[in-house]
């Protein structure tokens, strides 16, 4: 499996919608309402890592930072986007989970404050 | 007098001067619509001489009825030659003036003429069509060769009156019993040397004619049969084209619902923008963009297609598929023609070729684009929104994972099932030719898995309209169940989803359910735009890729003919009874259970108790090395677990597992428990015990539920077999000691696992994953047939089943689903 090389990353926080009931979002999808905004929900840490490219597969993939699980991971080109309750500290460990790597990890490097390009602070 | 019973007595010439004679038929209206195209059936067989008949239309007087063959300027004579059996295209071309008749229909042969008929041309107070059996739904067109089905002719205003019927080819399209009722049996043959139709006017008709009691002008029907002789080859209608792209659609996050259970939307926690576009094809007057719907039924039932997973965007290949790499060894991006950004990758595109199949059959085939949302700022990023959803693996066994977008996939083909809805209200090309009543899915990968979401999410309102889902090489990310007509068709050698997700979503579905595991077939294949590579493939499988698209083309369309359509005889394609002639070379094998069985044994006992069956029965297996009651699934591990961190250990035990160091049952990927059986003598049995049952044939007015065949799903075990197809003896017992028995392998073979491998490591380093798997297929066993080997056996009172180990040792065999069934 190719390693993808981490080039930067970025931080942002964000405002999560509050969730919708199950029937509102059915009957939106069919036509037989329309669709209402979801309101206001919980603040959270967007992380973009980015990448030379990431492996866009069928395959289960999740990628971690130190103790935290990025929760909401989209992964498109050479953007994987994630969400976090907190920052991430120097050192520690960015871990891709794939099982087309022995063992079922790859070590993608260790987050670098330095290739921040956006602050949340 | 419009059926003309033929007997012509005829003079093959002065030199021989032997009487010869033509017996047939001619079916004819004796009132017809003016500037419509009606039809006359003709039947003529000479005996032994091969000679000519004329029909012609005089008119007596001028002026008045005018009718024609062929068209509007077609000829008023038509001679045919020798032995005839046609349906001839005839044209009212100006109305009869007044109310009697004024044209005649003269039948002649070489001689003089031999009959006269009257007719007139103008509106008709009464009509008659061709229904199915029910009287009220279409006929079917299609029929399954060798097989029969019952049609129904209706006279509306309904008028009491006579009815004949005939079919042409006669040797193709046979009436069973008598021609001269309302309803009549039909039965279908594909003769050696039948010539396939181009199209539904030159395929084989039914025609009914009626005469009103009472003298009223006699009215035909004529209706197009077309035998399913080779499913995977395009059909009768021409395919219209057309697509559509409406506004975006966005699916909001939902709240987890109040039992507990996971959230409909997989722990999304953002809003999923999709596009709503789509490729149509459908049932046409002509190949072409936005033709006319073919006026052949009154509306067409909806197929939706939806695609896998797959990157939304493409990069430079060669022909072969390869990837084109720039300086830098990197592939080259294909981007927008103003080279300003990445293009999208249309990856609805890859089941065109199944959607224009599917409407040659008669249902209009929509194509929708699952990339989601697509954006690209630039030539190096892409988004979209339902490609970039990963996985997050919150349970080994039974496997699930959140946040797979498997659900936005369903939402957004429901979105597709309203988009048509506008369409057949709005849009003047649509306009009520679509049956929305009467929705099938087909999905391939991620779509395989999101057509099953989609019937179930329908499911929480009411009127579901969705009558079938198929899915191909699906995934089984969601741990879902189905209880519609379900089919999966999976690759051996499927190197995406590659731990043979089809086969648990084939196992929790509810009959009637149908599977086809095809040796050598892969995933990118059933795709016309993705490319082995992309799955993993240096090399060529062995199947091809024209072989993958008959698959996905003749098992979707038997299988929408069978649940959508309703043609019964279809399941023949699932039962092995028959096999697509195209995929000759191809091994396939099946699995299949239908509604209504009597169980044996399902081997779900709680707690496992192998000495049971589930019709309290004793079990008991002498001389054989083991027997045991297990879940047929390699994983054992059902705590569930999050990914990363605290629980990364458990990801790291399900790859350790997938590379075989922790085996519970290593070839096996289903999602049941089942009988595992090992022997290493000849002398070996399983017998499970019967309760004195009947399934003998019901006697007349018997409320007894009829059954067929004995029915099980079996598969060797990677192990302990020595190679080669596995083999045993089936003996049925009666109350009274009589028993009979077959070979099995006489009836169905139970090959020994396919080889397949996933490789972990690298090219130069490979490091292969043995991927080999145990799949079940059913064995049906004709209980005609163990009648046929021992006649004094009682199928009224069986007293046991007797699997008899003694054909090959030693063994080992997974067994599931033991019952009696149709």
């Amino acid at each position: 499996m190719k390693v993808p090389q981490i080039t930067g990353y970025r931080l942002e926080e964000v405002q999560l919608p509050a969730p919708k009931d199950e029937e509102q979002v059915i009957r939106e999808a069919l036509g037989l309402t329309e669709r209402i905004p979801p309101g206001p929900g919980r603040k959270m840490i967007r992380i973009t890592l980015e990448a030379d490219e990431f492996p866009v597969t069928e395959m289960p993939l999740a990628i971690s930072i130190g103790d935290q699980t990025l929760t909401g991971l989209a992964v498109s080109g050479g953007q994987a986007s994630a969400f976090i309750e907190t920052m991430p500290q120097d050192g520690e460990q960015i871990v891709f989970h794939t099982p087309f790597a022995e063992g079922g990890t790859v070590l993608a490097g260790h987050f670098d404050s330095s290739k921040l390009d956006t602050g949340i602070a | 007098m419009p059926h003309i019973p033929l007997k012509l007595k005829v003079t093959r010439s002065t030199r021989y001067l032997a009487p010869h004679t033509a017996k047939g038929e001619i079916l004819c209206p004796d009132r017809i619509p003016q500037g419509e195209r009606s039809f006359m059936m003709v039947l003529i067989d000479w005996s032994d001489s091969q000679r000519k008949t004329e029909l012609i239309f005089h008119k007596p007087t001028s002026g008045g009825g005018d009718i024609r063959f062929d068209g509007p300027d077609g000829p008023t004579k038509k001679v045919l030659n020798g032995d005839t059996q046609e349906l001839l295209v005839i044209y009212g071309q100006a109305p009869t003036a007044g109310s009697a008749p004024d044209v005649d229909l003269i039948v002649r042969d070489e001689d003089k003429e031999r009959a006269r008929v009257s007719m007139s041309v103008g509106p008709l107070t009464t009509g008659v069509q061709i229904r199915a059996q029910d009287g009220t739904a279409p006929a079917h067109i299609f029929m399954v060769p060798e097989t029969s089905a019952r049609f129904r002719a209706v006279a509306a205003p309904a008028t009491p009156g006579s009815f004949r019927w005939a079919g042409v080819p006669s040797n193709t399209v046979q009436i069973r019993g008598s021609a001269e009722n309302e309803l009549v049996e039909v039965a279908a043959s594909a003769p050696s040397g039948l010539v396939r139709p181009t199209g539904l006017d030159e395929a084989p008709a039914l025609c009914a004619l009626f005469t009103p009691t009472g003298g009223g002008p006699a009215v035909m029907a004529v209706h197009r049969i077309w035998p399913l002789t080779a499913p995977e080859e395009p059909g009768p209608f021409p395919v219209g084209t057309a697509t559509y792209h409406d506004a975006n659609h966005i699916i909001d996050p939902t709240r987890p619902p109040p039992d507990g259970s996971a959230t409909l939307t997989e722990g999304i926690t953002i809003p999923i923008e999709v596009s709503v576009e789509a490729l149509v094809r459908y049932p046409a007057v002509r190949n072409g963009a936005n033709e006319p719907f073919s006026a052949h039924r009154t509306n067409y039932p909806l197929v939706i297609l939806a695609h896998g997973r797959h990157a939304a965007y493409e990069v430079s290949r060669n022909a072969d598929g390869t990837r084109i790499l720039n300086a830098a060894g990197q592939p080259i991006v294909i981007l927008t023609p103003d080279g300003t950004r990445v293009a999208e990758f249309k990856n609805y595109e890859g089941l065109e070729y199944l959607a224009s199949h599917l409407a040659s059959y008669g249902f209009v085939a929509i194509s929708i684009n699952l990339n989601g949302r697509f954006t690209s700022p630039d030539t190096s990023h892409v988004t979209a929104e339902l490609v970039a959803p990963a996985m997050d693996v919150v349970a080994c066994r039974p496997f699930r994972a959140d946040q797979v977008a498997i659900a936005h996939r369903g939402l957004t083909i429901l979105r597709h099932i309203q988009a048509m809805t506008d369409r057949n209200r709005m849009d003047p090309l649509f306009r009520n030719r679509v049956d929305l009543n009467t929705i099938a899915l087909i999905g391939q990968s991620r779509g395989g898995e999101a057509v099953v979401s989609a019937y179930n999410i329908r499911g929480r309102l009411p009127d579901n309209p969705i009558r079938a889902v198929l899915s191909i090489a699906p995934s089984d990310l969601r741990n879902m169940g189905m209880d519609a007509p379900y089919c999966v068709i999976l690759g051996s050698d499927d190197l995406d989803t590659f731990d043979g997700s089809g086969l648990r979503l084939y196992d929790r579905a509810r009959p009637p359910k149908q599977m086809i595991w095809v040796h050598g077939a892969i995933h990118n294949y059933f795709s016309s735009n993705w490319h082995r590579q992309d799955e993993g493939w240096a090399v060529e499988p062995a199947v091809s890729r024209p072989q993958h698209q008959n698959i996905a083309k003749g098992y979707s369309n038997v299988f929408l003919q069978r649940y959508v359509n309703g043609v019964a005889a279809a399941s023949a394609y699932f039962t092995r009874d028959i096999r697509l002639a195209s995929l000759a070379s191809v091994e396939l094998h099946q699995a299949y259970q239908t509604t209504g069985g009597l169980v044996v044994d399902q081997f779900e006992d709680v707690p496992a108790d192998r000495t049971r069956n589930a019709l309290n029965g004793g079990v008991t297996a002498p001389a054989v090395r083991s027997f045991d009651e297990v879940i047929l699934y390699r994983f054992t591990d059902a705590a569930p677990f999050t990914l990363v961190a605290a629980h990364e250990n458990d990801l790291v035990a399900g790859i350790r597992d997938l590379v075989g160091c922790m085996v519970n049952q290593r070839s096996w990927y289903h999602d049941t428990n089942g009988l595992i059986v090992e022997w290493d003598s000849a002398a070996a049995r399983y017998t499970t015990s019967l309760p004195n049952i009947s399934v003998a044939p019901p006697q007349p007015n018997s409320s007894d539920r009829r059954f067929d065949v004995l029915s099980f799903r079996v598969a060797q075990d990677v192990s302990v077999n020595p190679g080669g197809p596995q083999d045993f003896r089936v003996r049925l017992t009666d109350s009274a000691g009589q028993h009979a028995t077959l070979r099995v392998g006489a009836f169905a073979t139970i090959p020994f696992p396919r080889k397949a491998g996933l490789n972990i490591g690298t090219a130069a380093t490979p490091r292969t994953v043995d991927l080999t798997k145990s799949v079940l297929k059913t064995v049906r066993l004709p209980l005609s047939k163990f009648k046929q080997s021992n006649p004094k056996l009682n199928l009224g009172s069986l007293a046991s089943i007797t699997f008899e180990f003694s054909a090959k040792a030693p063994g080992r065999l997974g067994f599931d689903d033991l019952e009696f069934s149709k």
